[in-house]
């Protein structure tokens, strides 16, 4: 029999450490540095986000997209010389939206990110089309309602939805229409999902059932190529990722990619156009993420991953998990774009895992803990590095 | 705007725990509640308010963390995707390894388990949890005369609600 003294044990042992709080008030005092840059960069910023609204307008948005990587952002063709820094900031309010994953062990990390191989010299960096504080104000990249409502009517098209919506729905950050056929959902990052109930399927035996990375993949495939009309793709490849919940049932996030003609079109479709699938069990959900991009700065040399790998060891990364554990070794790495809506370029990464120190992670038995930890891939002399803790180079 | 380091400390090292105790109460993963208290924190520097005692600054601190428990920004992909592999730091899903109470506390409606955090576990009486969030004696009373009583129907009979 449990009492409210068994409560509150259960709540003194919620405690954050030290170390922890020493991150916190370096973050804070880092906010404060950022809020009265703001004022001084926000009239300039709003000017600017009105005049690239205008310019690029509706097409950064549109649902057709996904076809038309040729209409990618123009490129600015710079000698290396010539290329800009990258301001490398931290996002001390939604984290990297990563916290960590839980595996049995390493062999579970499957293959990683299948393009961005660590053969590349260069990679592309790209001004980021949608921008926030991290908190309440949206500095550039909102969509008005109409813009909402236009992605709306392209999707019900698509997808073959009824003319007229039985019931819309509008709400501060997103729109959501309801059909006879399903819902869809878009909110002002033009971002959405279209749940089709699974009786509109013309293929009732769709199902997501697997039991390992091969049978994952092909799942994935078989609903791209299902779909593969509406959402235009011309060569769906498979994106896997599993997962464990506290059961230590293993779980699948399948998206998919378009292959391009050229592997810098390739590249951008896999980061920045996403299109993932899941069901329940009334509904099939194709949740589309366009990351609005504007114009490409440059193609940027990249550090090895033999110095990325050296650089983690000395502490010098980025991260918002728990400090690596005494002595962990890398566990698994790739290269990845971050499009956190906080930082204003779309860049590289090398994205290292490895096993966290013990905080407030609760083990279960079997089960692994490993934290994401963030070097720059681009070399540091085209880093502006602004963040709180100075002794972070990446040299 | 406060600006002195040790303001910044004092605050931090006082309510942390307090804060993401309370916060933990929803459900949330352990990375999200972790930012609200850092949001809580930061809207404290910035709107700098006067407070006339240390409780007048706690309760406030309490009511911003409790208004702070939305996700406006997080993207769609990241919350349906990403945010997935969390789930692992969501206390609700560590009942059977350490957490027992917190999981069904947890699905009380939100005034409920605020209510019993801040009555049960900070001491807190009924009149000051009304003033903290702005509502009648009666209300709190109510949130936690509810609680109590789906505490106990969620538990089957295995909670005594007596305060030893």
């Amino acid at each position: 029999m449990m009492n409210w003294s068994d409560y509150q044990k259960e709540i003194d042992a919620i405690k954050i450490k030290d170390t922890k709080k020493e991150r916190w008030i370096l973050n804070i005092e880092n906010a404060q540095e950022r809020k009265e840059h703001k004022f001084h960069t926000r009239r300039y910023a709003v000017v600017g986000a009105c005049l690239l609204l205008i310019i690029s307008g509706y097409l950064m948005f549109s649902p057709y997209k996904i076809n038309q990587s040729e209409k990618k952002p123009n490129e600015v063709k710079q000698a290396f010389k010539e290329l800009p820094k990258i301001a490398i900031t931290q996002n001390n309010v939604v984290g990297f939206g990563f916290a960590g994953v839980m595996l049995p062990d390493a062999s579970y990390f499957g293959k990683g990110n299948p393009i961005l191989d660590y053969s590349n010299k260069t990679l592309p960096v790209y001004r980021n089309g949608y921008l926030t504080d991290g908190r309440d104000t949206i500095l550039k990249g909102a969509m008005k309602e109409e813009q909402i409502d236009k992605i709306i009517e392209d999707y019900k098209k698509i997808f073959h939805f009824s003319e007229k919506a039985e019931k819309i729905m509008r709400f501060d950050n997103f729109v959501e229409a309801h059909y006879k056929e399903g819902n869809i959902n878009v909110n002002h990052r033009g971002e959405a999902e279209i749940s089709i109930k699974k009786e509109q399927l013309k293929d009732k035996n769709l199902d997501f059932t697997a039991s390992n990375q091969e049978e994952a993949e092909k799942v994935a495939l078989r609903f791209a190529n299902y779909f593969k009309e509406e959402l235009g793709l011309t060569n769906p490849k498979p994106n896997i990722s599993c997962r464990f919940d506290n059961t230590r049932e293993q779980k699948w996030n399948y998206s998919i990619y378009d292959e391009k003609k050229t592997i810098e079109d390739t590249i951008f479709s896999y980061s920045f156009r996403k299109v993932g699938f899941d069901y329940s069990e009334t509904y099939i959900n194709v949740i589309i993420s366009f990351t609005p991009v504007e114009e490409k700065l440059g193609d940027y040399p990249i550090i090895s991953i033999d110095k990325a790998r050296s650089l983690f060891m000395e502490g010098q990364y980025i991260s918002n998990s728990l400090p690596p554990a005494q002595g962990a070794d890398i566990a698994f790495m790739e290269i990845a774009y971050l499009d956190d809506p906080t930082f204003e370029y779309l860049s590289p990464y090398y994205k290292v895992y490895a096993e966290m120190e013990d905080g407030l992670i609760i083990p279960i038995e079997g089960m692994k803990h490993y934290g994401i930890y963030y070097i720059p891939a681009i070399s540091s002399e085209y880093l502006d590095i602004r963040l709180p803790d100075t002794s972070l180079t990446f040299n | 705007m406060r600006e002195n380091r040790n303001d910044i400390q004092r605050v931090v090292n006082t309510y942390s725990d307090l804060l993401l105790r309370l916060v933990l109460h929803d459900s949330l993963s352990l990375s999200d509640a972790e930012d609200i208290v850092q949001n809580t924190f930061i809207k404290y520097m910035q709107k700098a308010p006067e407070f006339h005692d240390d409780n007048h600054e706690k309760a406030w601190l309490i009511r911003v963390a409790s208004n702070e428990v939305k996700d406006v920004h997080k993207s769609w992909w990241k919350r349906r995707i990403s945010q997935m592999n969390e789930n692992y730091m969501n206390v609700e899903e560590q009942k059977e390894e350490a957490f027992v109470l917190l999981p069904y506390i947890r699905k009380l409606p939100q005034g409920s388990r605020r209510a019993i955090y801040l009555f049960y576990y900070e001491g807190y009486s009924i009149v000051e949890i009304a003033k903290i969030y702005d509502v009648k004696e009666a209300t709190v009373a109510s949130w936690l005369h509810r609680g109590r009583k789906k505490l106990k129907g969620l538990m089957k009979g295995e909670f005594d609600d007596e305060l030893e």
